[in-house]
């Protein structure tokens, strides 16, 4: 009776948003007795709106004059930023501010050379092994653990730390200490890490933020690591900007990233200079802003004043090669092995409705970046795994509409002619929103969820012109995840019920729908991003980190699940000191990294 | 600032946007959370989180009432670390409201074997459509804000009286309505 009393009072969440408005505590009304006070408030009142007046009120609506500049080879660029300046709304209180304050622009991308020698490569004799589940075979994604056969790489919270794959016999055969981030960094920074195919090179990636400012900054590095006990520093750039995210590609590293304008106004940035609104990219010529062609504007609105950067960079020497940023603003990317998608959000007034639109635009990067096309579709993706790329149709998947009127739709996108060939609008029940996507070849799961109750869609794309779908039954728990899990089955990773518990769930398309297999569930908090758990296809396990905060001190597991064919079974579950970042199954043996330690343990799988 | 041009700082990824929502829907937030949590550094731990999830939402959400939108935040914060800390403190009044809650669940026999949660949620607004202005003014501020009674009786100048016996018979309307439509919780 507890738990469904508790599902009713999270079940009156729905309640349209007319009605929580409508009900919202207002305060008391001022009683009679206070009405002298409330003249002298009300007099009070009308200086400060009229002083507020004289602060906020638009000096000038109208869009800055920026034909000067028509001859300049930026214009375009210029007439899209001038844009968005209009909805900046310059007002007395804006240049007061910008009186207190300086411009910064951040778009500087320098390179530092190393001042020590380096060794030079020698012949590690390693083989490398693949331990990241890339989205796109053979395009590798950054990851805590990378591995060869004789080493495990780790990049703790600071530092690089390599050990000996040794089953029982594994140690800490080298480490090197990060020292090129920002000092004044603050917490919660991103990371991530490469190994280059030979073995020889690391490249580690840093975002920070720093305390005194708002600027981002991403610092990447590489470590010759050919002597893991003499690890040493090759070179390092700093790029300004938030990390968006990176891939290896035939030793090129493809590094993203974002760069906000937001504090920006037109009194701020000079149209004259195009350093003050342009990109720069350090070559070995020298630094120079992005030329006109290696901007990319999108067809529609420009709502934020930000450039996703793309840069092209020598995984060795991290030289640049290349750059091209788009006027825009994106939370993620999909990367193929020759394109990369970025949808474009914009907002889309009409008489009837109000809506979040996409102009996902694909960009080349195989012979020098270039701009193949784009399309518009309704709604926004939810990550990198909503869109993909299969016998030139780009399948994609969004949730339309805002709030209780939101849905899910599929697009198909034929990339020859960049037109929609095909779509499944609105398969979901009304209020849905997309929580995960996988596409699988010919396939497709999606998962939607309103908080906690979800169905899972099947989708068969083998003729993308007849699309059909299946569905299931509502579970509880939704899955943050959608992985395929071989022979037909799909995984799910997320959560169940409003405890924010763990749900793994294995899932297959049969006749009659989607059938849940089997599921595993336990109240411990557990990560929601998909590269914190261990899935091995070939080995049919699944792996996580989880934690316990209602026991004193709060407990850290790693459990281990084996999917047997009918259900999923707990092979092991380790008690550790800490959160474990990444684990690798080998030969038998489970290797646990955290930051505090290191663990080997004998794992049999039946 | 007004509620559009908060959701433009969202869009345009400007800090000053949780600076304006803190400014403008600040006490709001924090009042729902504490209705639910009796803890003035929990409610505050939860109205951050309630910034940090609305900075993560915006883009690509754009909601057309920030106010319900970040409520509804901060509500369903609330009740999960509510939830989750429950075998370690409960706050009485939050357990009263559940319990006051628990009178409108269905009959289970009655109730057909499969429940969905669109439905549930269709119900609930329909029902409350179904109701008078002043009744679903006060039963959604005591089930959807946690409101206390006394709270709720002084903003619409009622007695404690009247809003316990509108509360009561809004509930056996709510259970009748939800067996009506054969819904199970």
């Amino acid at each position: 009776m507890k738990q469904k009393r508790e599902k009713l009072m999270h079940a009156l969440s729905y309640a349209d948003d007319e009605y929580i408005t409508e009900a919202a505590p207002r305060g008391k009304k001022p009683k009679r007795k206070f009405v002298k006070w409330t003249i002298l408030a009300a007099a009070l009142g009308c200086l400060l709106v009229a002083f507020n007046l004289w602060l906020f009120v638009p000096l000038d609506p109208m869009l800055p004059d920026v034909s000067m500049y028509a001859d300049s080879p930026y214009y375009e660029v210029i007439q899209k930023i001038n844009t968005t300046f209009s909805r900046g709304e310059e007002n007395n209180f804006k240049r007061y501010l910008r009186k207190t304050d300086f411009f910064r622009f951040f778009f500087g991308l320098f390179q530092e050379k190393n001042d020590s020698e380096s060794l030079g490569p020698t012949a590690t004799g390693q083989i490398y092994q693949e331990t990241t589940d890339n989205q796109v075979q053979g395009i590798i994604e950054g990851d805590l653990v990378k591995r060869s056969d004789r080493y495990a790489y780790h990049l703790a919270s600071n530092s690089l730390r390599i050990y000996s794959i040794e089953q029982e016999n594994s140690a800490l055969v080298g480490e090197y200490t990060v020292v090129d981030r920002p000092q004044n960094r603050r917490f919660g920074s991103e990371r991530c890490m490469y190994l280059s195919e030979d073995c020889k090179t690391v490249t580690l990636i840093f975002s920070d933020r720093f305390t005194d400012s708002s600027e981002n900054r991403v610092t990447v590095i590489s470590l010759d690591v050919s002597d893991p006990q003499n690890i040493v520093k090759k070179n390092v750039i700093s790029v300004a900007g938030e990390y968006l995210t990176s891939r290896v590609i035939d030793g090129s590293l493809l590094l993203l990233t974002t760069a906000f304008l937001s504090d920006l106004g037109s009194s701020t940035v000079d149209f004259a200079d195009e350093s003050t609104f342009v990109p720069q990219i350090t070559t070995k010529e020298g630094t120079e802003c992005l030329a006109p062609e290696q901007i990319i504007l999108p067809q529609t609105v420009l709502y934020a004043n930000s450039y996703v950067t793309a840069f092209c960079l020598d995984e060795e020497t991290l030289e640049a090669k290349d750059a091209i940023a788009v006027l825009t603003l994106v939370a993620d990317v999909y990367i193929t092995d020759d394109c990369i998608y970025v949808p474009h959000y914009f907002y889309k007034n009409t008489a009837t409705s109000d809506y979040t639109m996409n102009e996902i635009i694909a960009i080349s990067y195989k012979n020098g970046f270039e701009k193949l096309g784009s399309v518009c579709v309704k709604g926004y993706v939810n990550n990198q795994y909503s869109m993909d790329e299969y016998d030139g149709v780009l399948r994609v998947v969004t949730t339309v509409g805002d709030g209780t009127e939101s849905n899910a739709s599929l697009y198909c996108i034929d990339l020859q002619t960049w037109e929609i060939v095909s779509s499944v609008k609105k398969f979901a029940p009304k209020g849905e929103s997309v929580r995960s996507v996988r596409f699988d070849g010919d396939a497709a799961y999606v998962c939607t969820a309103i908080e906690v109750t979800d169905p899972v869609f099947f989708f068969d794309l083998s003729d993308v012109k007849h699309i059909t779908y299946k569905k299931s039954a509502m579970h509880d728990g939704f899955s943050h995840s959608l992985v395929s899990f071989g022979d037909g089955y799909c995984l799910g990773i997320g959560l169940e019920t409003v405890l924010k518990s763990i749900k793994i769930e294995i899932y297959k398309e049969n006749d009659s729908g989607v059938e849940s297999v089997c599921k595993y569930d336990k109240d411990v908090y557990c990560s929601s991003d998909y590269k914190d758990y261990l899935v091995d296809r070939e080995k049919r396990i699944i792996g996580f980190s989880s934690y316990n905060a209602l026991v004193a001190p709060i407990v850290s597991y790693y459990t281990l699940l084996w999917f047997d064919g009918e259900n999923l079974q707990v092979i092991t579950e380790i008690v550790n000191d800490g959160q474990t970042d990444r684990a690798v199954y080998i030969d038998g043996y489970l290797y646990l990294f955290g930051e505090n330690f290191f663990k080997v343990e004998k794992v049999t799988i039946p | 600032m007004e509620d559009g041009r908060i959701v433009e700082l969202y869009w345009e990824r400007d800090e000053q946007a949780i600076a304006e929502t803190q400014t403008r829907y600040g006490m709001y937030c924090h009042r729902i959370a504490y209705n639910v949590l009796h803890s003035d550094e929990d409610a505050e731990e939860c109205v951050n989180d309630t910034y940090v999830r609305a900075w993560n939402s915006m883009p690509p959400q754009r909601p057309s009432r920030l106010a319900a939108f970040l409520g509804r935040i901060t509500r369903n914060l609330a009740l999960d670390r509510y939830l989750f800390d429950r075998a370690q403190k409960r706050a009485r009044s939050t357990e009263l409201i559940l319990d006051e809650l628990e009178e409108c669940i269905p009959d289970p026999v009655t109730a057909p074997p499969l429940a969905e949660e669109i439905a549930l949620r269709d119900a609930i607004n329909a029902f409350l459509a179904s109701l008078p202005q002043k009744n679903r003014m006060v039963f959604l501020r005591r089930y959807w804000y946690l409101s206390p009674i006394k709270e709720i009786a002084a903003d619409y100048e009622i007695t404690e009286s009247n809003v316990k016996v509108m509360l009561h018979r809004t509930r056996q309307s709510f259970k009748a309505y939800l067996e009506k439509e054969g819904i199970e919780i």
